[in-house]
C-alpha cells in the first residue's frame, strides 16, 4: 500500500509514516495541498492521501475537491485527518468526495482502522 | 526580543474550561498519561513562563490568543512520546509544539459550539528571554500544569468580538 500523508506539520506526517512504514507500507509525504497534487501526479501509484484540512498554500479541503475532479485519480481514497469537528465540515467533507474523517490527535490504531476501512480491507 | 499582542477586552472565565479540559483530555486520551491542573491565576508578567511555546490566535464571534509554554526538556519528552520515538529526528520539537498547541485550541474550538472562531496556523517561539505583550486594559490568565515530565503553562487572553 501506499499512502501519502499532507499536513503542514512534520509532526503529523512522521505519525502517519511511524504508523505504516513498520508494516511494510510506503509513505510519501507533502506539506500542503499543492504539493499534493504534485506528488499524486508524479507517482501514480498512491492507494490513499490522508489529508489535514488547514494548510497554506492549498488546504484539505480545496485539495480533495481537486482530487475528485481529476478522472487520473478517481480510485485514490481520501481520508481526512483534522481539528476541524464541526458537523457541518464533516458533512461537508463527505459530500465533497473524503472516504473518511478522523479527529487529531489520532490514535495509530484508529487510523489504521480509518485507512484500511476507506480502503475496503479488514484491518 | 519578539514581541505579540494579545486582545484587549474583559475575560469572560467560562470560556477557560475548553481550553483546559482539552490539555487534559490530550494527556489522558492520547498521550496515557495525567495532567494536574493547578490553580488559574491572572497573570500580570508578559514573559511567556518557559523556553518554547506555541501560539495560537483566533477570530470570529470570540478573539483572542492561546500561548501553551513549555520547558525544552518538556517539550522534547512530550514529543517523544506523543510521537512514540524514543530518538527525534532534528527540528520535530517546535513543530510538536506548534501541533500539539494547534490541537488543544482546536479542540476547545469545538467545544465552544455557539461560537464561529478561526484558528491561525500556530507560531512557535523559542528562547531564554521573550514578552507577549498584552495591550492596556486586556486580561490574560494563566493555568500552571504539571505532568509526569515537569510543568508547563497555557496562558489564554479570550473575549467576546463586539464586531464579530
Amino acid at each position: 500500500m501506499k499512502v501519502l500523508a499532507v499536513d503542514d506539520s512534520m509532526t503529523a506526517r512522521l505519525i502517519v509514516k511511524q504508523c505504516f512504514e513498520p508494516l511494510g507500507h510506503t509513505v510519501l509525504e507533502a506539506e500542503d495541498g499543492k504539493v499534493a497534487l504534485e506528488v499524486l501526479a508524479s507517482d501514480g501509484s498512491i492507494d490513499i492521501v490522508v489529508l489535514d484540512w488547514n494548510m497554506p498554500n492549498m488546504d484539505g479541503f480545496t485539495c480533495l475537491t481537486e482530487i475528485r475532479k481529476n478522472a487520473s485519480f478517481k480510485d485514490v481514497k481520501v481520508i481526512m485527518c483534522t481539528t476541524e469537528a464541526e458537523k457541518g465540515q464533516i458533512v461537508k467533507a463527505i459530500k465533497a468526495g473524503a472516504n473518511g474523517y478522523l479527529l487529531k490527535p489520532v490514535m495509530p490504531d484508529a487510523l489504521k482502522e480509518g485507512v484500511m476501512k476507506a480502503l475496503g480491507v479488514s484491518a | 526580543m519578539a514581541t505579540a499582542t494579545m486582545s484587549k477586552n474583559a475575560f469572560k472565565v467560562e470560556y477557560m474550561q475548553p481550553f483546559v479540559d482539552s490539555l487534559k483530555a490530550l494527556f489522558d486520551d492520547h498521550l496515557g498519561y495525567p495532567l494536574t491542573v493547578g490553580k488559574l491565576r491572572v497573570k500580570e508578567n508578559p514573559n511567556p513562563s518557559h523556553e518554547i511555546s506555541g501560539v495560537i490566535t483566533f477570530t470570529g464571534t470570540v478573539i483572542g490568543r492561546a500561548v501553551i509554554s513549555f520547558p525544552m526538556d518538556v517539550a522534547e519528552n512530550l514529543t517523544k512520546d506523543y510521537l512514540k520515538m524514543p530518538e527525534l529526528p532534528d527540528g520535530v520539537v517546535p513543530d510538536a509544539v506548534g501541533e500539539l498547541a494547534n490541537i488543544i485550541v482546536g479542540r476547545a474550538k469545538s467545544a465552544l459550539k455557539d461560537h464561529k472562531i478561526t484558528i491561525s496556523p500556530p507560531t512557535v517561539i523559542r528562547g531564554n528571554s521573550y514578552t507577549i505583550t498584552m495591550q492596556r486594559g486586556a486580561a490574560c490568565l494563566s493555568i500552571p500544569c504539571k505532568c509526569k515530565h515537569g510543568e508547563l503553562v497555557l496562558d489564554l487572553s479570550i473575549v467576546d468580538n463586539a464586531g464579530g
